[in-house]
């Protein structure tokens, strides 16, 4: 035991005693006879723990209590007043300006060794406390450091470049949620006058999802082998695997087991020339197919989720696309959208929003999207990624 | 004879205190002086803050006796009662006079 403890008494004969109490179980004891040079001792050197009499000439106890308390340094020395003063009035005082105990003179030494001890210990473990929190806020700072890296990194996986055909434009909207989300879209020309295009959200949030998010993007990379195959089907060119496909290759890829998620996904291959659009939904929020004529169709889910090792079968479903159509991908971060209010935005008044920016030029139409969203959401951060994809099908009209 | 004299107040005190208890009683029996002064002179304030660290210190060193004793002083003061006063000052000049201590 080295802790050190200062005891404040006018008294030579009451610190003599205190300290010959004290020293004789180890502690290292320092004495003051009055508050100016009690004040003095802490500055030079806190010590862990002060006695302190409250009837003395000059300050009395209570004000140089009241002294160490105001100093944040010293604000958690704890003061135990050791007084002879024994009215219920001189304690509750005594305590109220942040003494953490009092004890009344004549005093039993054992009593007084029991709450000294016990004093020392709440404030070693108040330290300690204190020292772990502030470890975990670094900590914590840590991970939301690392949590922005990863969140940049996913964010950089999105389309930097996008096809640049006459017959097709593509643009896109991303707000990243505050924790990382778990939505990744892209498009690519797979082949001389192919496109293929995706979307989608793995369930949950954080690292793991975010992970799976990057691991899937990988996997849906030309090169990988799952969108482009050596077999031929379907009429298509040698290479391309069809929407139906590349979903049942990526449940057969990442089955819950995995990694404990599943994912929705629209897989999209638009046969550029001739405006073929061919799609596999699963679970997935429908995108929207946008007439030139005014007309909006959904396209329905046409599959379960993936990653529940085929529990239903998939299917897959064309549309034909005109010149002056348009499609729009999404994510469900759009439609469960909150207000200040804990409101979700929901399909209605998402579809009256694209309603309004269906006629502007197609990137301006979804910046137009992203800013009614913001203002929905009343400037709070949204609770999912909102990812915004959308195409416009000129087919052969502008060449 | 080795028999202790009927008189005198034995008291057994922790071998601990050994080496500040005398210095204690010492201080006391010089502060009879100033208490006798103040009784003297009327200084019932002196008189009550010497009751206060009586009554304060003596239990602590072992004198449950001072301390009582340290608690009437104090009384007498606070109320400026001279016969209390005095009688107590005789009193704690009684017990210093009787005290044998022994450290165990």
């Amino acid at each position: 035991m080295s802790e050190e403890i200062l005891i404040v008494d006018d008294s030579a004969d009451s610190r003599s005693l205190l300290a010959v109490i004290l020293k004789r179980v180890g502690y290292a004891v320092r004495q003051a006879p009055d508050g100016p040079t009690a004040l003095e001792m802490v500055a030079q050197a806190a010590p862990h723990l002060i006695l302190l009499d409250v009837n003395m000439p000059g300050w009395d106890g209570f004000t140089v209590c009241a002294r160490l308390k105001a100093h944040s340094a010293w604000a958690e020395i704890p003061v135990i007043f050791v007084s002879a003063r024994d009215e219920a009035a001189d304690k509750v005082r005594g305590l109220e300006i942040g003494g953490a105990d009092y004890i009344t003179k004549p005093f039993d030494k054992a009593e007084v060794l029991a709450r000294v001890r016990s004093h020392l210990k709440i404030s070693a473990l108040t330290h300690e406390l204190r020292q772990k929190n502030q470890e975990l806020s670094r900590k914590q700072a840590d991970l939301e450091e690392d949590l922005r890296a990863a969140a940049a990194i996913q964010a950089s996986l999105l389309p930097q470049k996008l096809p640049n055909t006459p017959q097709v434009e593509l643009s896109w909207e991303f707000v990243p949620c505050q924790t990382l989300g778990g939505d990744i879209f892209h498009a690519l020309e797979l082949d001389e006058g192919w496109l293929g295009l995706y979307i989608l959200d793995v369930s949950g949030h954080g690292v793991p999802s975010s992970l799976v998010t990057v691991s899937i993007h990988e996997t849906l990379l030309p090169h990988s082998g799952v969108v482009v195959r050596e077999a031929a089907e379907d009429g298509r060119p040698l290479s391309l695997a069809s929407p139906l496909q590349v979903a049942r290759e990526l449940d057969r890829l990442y089955p819950l087991e995995r990694f404990e998620k599943t994912f929705s996904i629209v897989y999209a291959v638009l046969d550029m020339s001739s405006g073929r659009f061919s799609y596999v939904n699963a679970g997935h929020p429908p995108p929207l197919l946008l007439r030139a004529d005014g007309g909006r169709e959904l396209l329905r889910s046409t599959g379960p989720l993936i990653g529940l090792d085929g529990m239903l079968p998939f299917e897959e479903a064309q549309c034909q696309l005109r010149p002056g159509d348009r499609i729009l991908l999404y994510t469900d971060g759009v439609t469960d959208l909150q207000d200040r209010d804990g409101g979700f935005l929901g399909e209605g008044p998402f579809l009256e929003f694209v309603e309004q920016v269906r006629r502007l030029p197609l990137a301006a139409g979804l910046r137009g999207l992203r800013q009614m969203m913001a203002d929905y959401a009343g400037g709070a951060a949204p609770q999912d990624d909102i990812s915004l994809l959308g195409l416009a099908y000129w087919g052969d009209a502008r060449r | 004879m080795t028999q202790e004299p009927e008189d005198l107040i034995s008291v057994e005190i922790e071998i601990d205190l050994e080496d500040i208890v005398p210095g204690y009683l010492e201080n006391r029996r010089r502060e009879l002086g100033v208490l006798n002064q103040a009784l003297a002179g009327g200084d019932f304030e002196t008189i009550r803050r010497l009751g206060h660290d009586l009554k304060g210190t003596g239990g602590g060193y072992g004198f449950d006796a001072l301390s009582e004793l340290g608690r009437a002083l104090e009384q007498a003061g606070r109320e400026a009662d001279p016969a209390a006063a005095g009688r107590t000052i005789a009193q704690i000049k009684d017990f210093l006079a009787r005290v044998r201590v022994s450290f165990v």
